[in-house]
C-alpha cells in the first residue's frame, strides 16, 4: 500500500518475511543504493514482519521486484 | 495513493493510550490497536513505523498538548506569585481534564521510554520555566536553590493534592477528599513563603 504523508513524502508498506539480522542486511543493500527512499525499517517485532518505506515517490512493484527477487516474502498488507 | 485521514490518526491515539494505561505497554500491539481503533495494520504503519516510534511520538503529541494547557495566559515576566498561581491553576485544571494522558505520562516517566522521550522535550516550555524562574531570582521574589529541589518544593505539593483529589481520597483513608480553590491558595501561600528569600 502507498500514502502520501505530505506534500513530498509518500509511505510503502509490505508485509514480509524479514527476520534475522542477515536478512535486514541483505534488504539494507538493496535499499540504500536507492536515491529516492529517505527512511526505511522493518518491524521485525510485529506478525507481518512489515517493511516500512519513506520515499519521494519511488516505484512500489520495482520495490516489490526487488525484495522478492533477493528471496523474500514481499506482499501488500491488505487495507 | 492515499491522503492522511486525520480522524483515523486521531482513533489510533486514543484508542493506544488507552490500551498502554489499561494493559501495559507489553498489552499494546500494532495487531490489537488496529482492531481497538477500527483501522487496518497499513493504516498504523503509515503514521508509525513500530510500537516504540508510536509510543514516543504518542508522548510528544499530549505534551504538546500539556503545554500548551500549563502556558495559556503565562507570562514568563510575571511576579513569582502570580507566575506560580497560574501555574498551578493552569496545572490542576489539565490534570483533573485529562485523566488519561496524565497516567499515560506517569507510565513513561518509569519506563525505559523516558530516555527517548526526555530528548524530544517541548523547548517552548523548558524556555519558559526556565525564563521564569531567572526572572524571580533576579527580582529577589525567589531563592537560587537546585532545580530537583525547586521542583519539589514549587509543584510537587500541588501534585500530590491532585492525585488525592483524583482519588477522591485523603489520607488514612478519609472519604470525600476534594482540592478546592481555598485549599490550594492556602497550600500556595507556604509555598512561596518557603522560596522566597
Amino acid at each position: 500500500m502507498q500514502a502520501l504523508i505530505n506534500a513530498q513524502t509518500s509511505v510503502i508498506i509490505f508485509k514480509t518475511n524479514i527476520e534475522t539480522d542477515q536478512d535486514l542486511n541483505k534488504i539494507a543493500l538493496l535499499l540504500n543504493t536507492e536515491n529516492r527512499i529517505r527512511k526505511w525499517s522493518v518491524d521485525r517485532e510485529d506478525i507481518d514482519h512489515v517493511l516500512r518505506i519513506e520515499s519521494e515517490g519511488v516505484d512500489e512493484n520495482k520495490i516489490k521486484q526487488k525484495v522478492e527477487y533477493a528471496g523474500f516474502l514481499c506482499e501488500d498488507l491488505i487495507d | 495513493m492515499r491522503m492522511r485521514d486525520e480522524s483515523k490518526e486521531l482513533a489510533i491515539r486514543e484508542k493506544a493510550i488507552e490500551m498502554i494505561v489499561q494493559k501495559g505497554f507489553d498489552g499494546l500491539s500494532m495487531q490489537k490497536l488496529a482492531k481497538a481503533a477500527n483501522v487496518s495494520p497499513a493504516t498504523i504503519y503509515i503514521y508509525y513505523k513500530d510500537r516504540d516510534d508510536l509510543i514516543v511520538q504518542l508522548w510528544v503529541e499530549e505534551m504538546d498538548k500539556m503545554v500548551a494547557a500549563i502556558l495559556k495566559g503565562f507570562d514568563p515576566d510575571m511576579s513569582f506569585e502570580e507566575g506560580l498561581r497560574l501555574q498551578w491553576m493552569n496545572r490542576a485544571r489539565f490534570s483533573m481534564e485529562n485523566q488519561l494522558s496524565n497516567h499515560f505520562m506517569e507510565q513513561i516517566k518509569y519506563s525505559p521510554y523516558n530516555i527517548a522521550c526526555q530528548k524530544k522535550m517541548n523547548k517552548e516550555f523548558l524556555s519558559a520555566m526556565r525564563d521564569f524562574v531567572h526572572n524571580a531570582i533576579k527580582r529577589k521574589e525567589l531563592i537560587k536553590l537546585p532545580m530537583e529541589v525547586y521542583w519539589s518544593v514549587a509543584y510537587a505539593p500541588l501534585y500530590q493534592l491532585v492525585k488525592m483529589h483524583m482519588m477522591g481520597r485523603g489520607l488514612a483513608g478519609t472519604e470525600n477528599f476534594k482540592l478546592d480553590q481555598k485549599m490550594m491558595e492556602q497550600t500556595l501561600q507556604l509555598v512561596i513563603k518557603a522560596l522566597k528569600p
